[in-house]
């Protein structure tokens, strides 16, 4: 009687178990592919990750080792009527080129605008 | 000739000598010919600016400044925005770099709803900014405590606002503005703010004070350029008022003709 049973429900039984266990062994290959990916991606940046930066308020990337005059110059900006301030503090112009952006900066870019 | 002379005497603010009582600021004006225009009529040698984030356009604050040193009269930079002393210590040095002047008009205000300033906030950073070789122009209310703190933080000028900025509502309590005056008769006093016709300038010159900074005032005027004059106009005219020493108010009618010789009267009795 129970093999019966047992006969009778078995391709049910084998579908199910395939299904069950098939889908861990799918994610499984799976995550291993994109770990695989990263792994052969993460050379390329070894040496010079990019640093996440604040700017007006804007978050950005850029190049490690970074100068404000340099970032200037990649953000297209005139160094003439700038001002710049890192974390609320001021920057004065003579400092522009030593000055090196740190990851998690906040910088403000400051031009001048009418005023009452 | 001589009045003439009286009405343009020249004066000291900043360590500078100046012939204009009338400050004006830059923004708000229909368009940067018609601000050029009317800060050309008012006859103004101070003119305010500021500072804000750099944005899409890249070359409009080079372009505003230009506009401005055209102009060739003194900037007085803004703390407008800040909230903090710390922030306006910020940009009074940023200022101080960009627009090449030791002038800075100090603004921490500490409401949104009447921009009223931040008294604790404004005397602290006065303080910093004094020693930090700064000539501080203060933006106040009209509180002579306030006034008091901000002298003995090491400003030499104070710029109490007549009513809220860009209210247009004159001055709101000349009462407290008679008695800073009185308090500092030495000090070059400015009403800066709340300023909205050529009246209220009059009235402020004639209470004694030394000059007027104003902005919608002219640039929210239907013409710009003749309410700059009106303005120029005014200043002097209180000015003068003030200067000729105003006769007492009586609380009853002195008739101004001569009576002796009066036709048709007869004695009666």
């Amino acid at each position: 009687m129970k093999i019966a049973i047992l006969k009778r429900f078995f391709p049910a039984a084998a579908v199910g178990f395939f299904l069950f266990f098939g889908s861990f062994l799918f994610f499984f290959i799976h995550g291993k592919k994109k770990k695989m990916n990263k792994k052969h991606h993460k050379p390329k940046h070894q040496g010079k990750k990019m640093i996440q930066v604040s700017i007006n308020g804007e978050p950005k990337t850029l190049k490690p080792n970074t100068t404000i005059t340099k970032m200037l110059q990649t953000l297209g900006y005139d160094t003439a009527w700038l001002g710049v301030a890192i974390n609320t503090a001021f920057v004065s112009k003579a400092k522009h080129d030593t000055t090196i952006i740190k990851s998690g900066d906040q910088i403000e870019i400051l031009s001048p605008i009418a005023g009452g | 000739m001589m009045q003439k002379n009286r009405h343009t005497d020249s004066w000291q603010i900043g360590g500078k000598t100046l012939q204009s009582r009338l400050f004006v600021g830059s923004a708000l004006y229909p368009s940067p010919a018609i601000m050029q225009e009317a800060i050309r009529t008012s006859g103004a040698e101070v003119v305010t600016v500021s500072l804000r984030r750099q944005g899409v356009n890249k070359d409009a604050g080079e372009h505003f400044w230009s506009l401005i040193r055209t102009l060739g009269i003194h900037t007085l930079p803004n703390t407008a925005g800040c909230h903090s002393a710390k922030e306006a210590i910020t940009i009074a040095e940023m200022s101080r770099e960009l627009f090449e002047t030791h002038w800075i008009k100090l603004e921490v205000i500490g409401d949104q709803y009447n921009l009223q300033p931040d008294p604790y906030e404004t005397v602290e950073a006065a303080r910093a900014l004094v020693e930090a070789g700064f000539e501080v122009f203060p933006y106040t209310t009209d509180d002579l405590v306030v006034a008091k703190k901000l002298v003995d933080a090491g400003c030499r000028i104070l710029m109490p606002w007549g009513s809220p900025i860009g209210s247009g509502k004159g001055l709101a309590n000349p009462y407290n503005l008679k008695a800073i005056r009185e308090a500092f008769p030495d000090l070059p006093l400015i009403i800066d703010a709340g300023i909205g016709k050529p009246s209220h300038a009059v009235m402020a010159m004639e209470l004694g004070y030394d000059g007027i900074l104003l902005n919608s005032a002219v640039a929210l005027a239907q013409e710009p350029a003749m309410m700059a004059q009106a303005f120029a106009a005014a200043v002097e005219a209180g000015r003068l008022g003030y200067q000729a020493g105003a006769m007492q108010e009586r609380e009853f009618a002195s008739p101004s003709t001569p009576t002796i010789g009066v036709p048709f009267w007869q004695q009666k009795n």
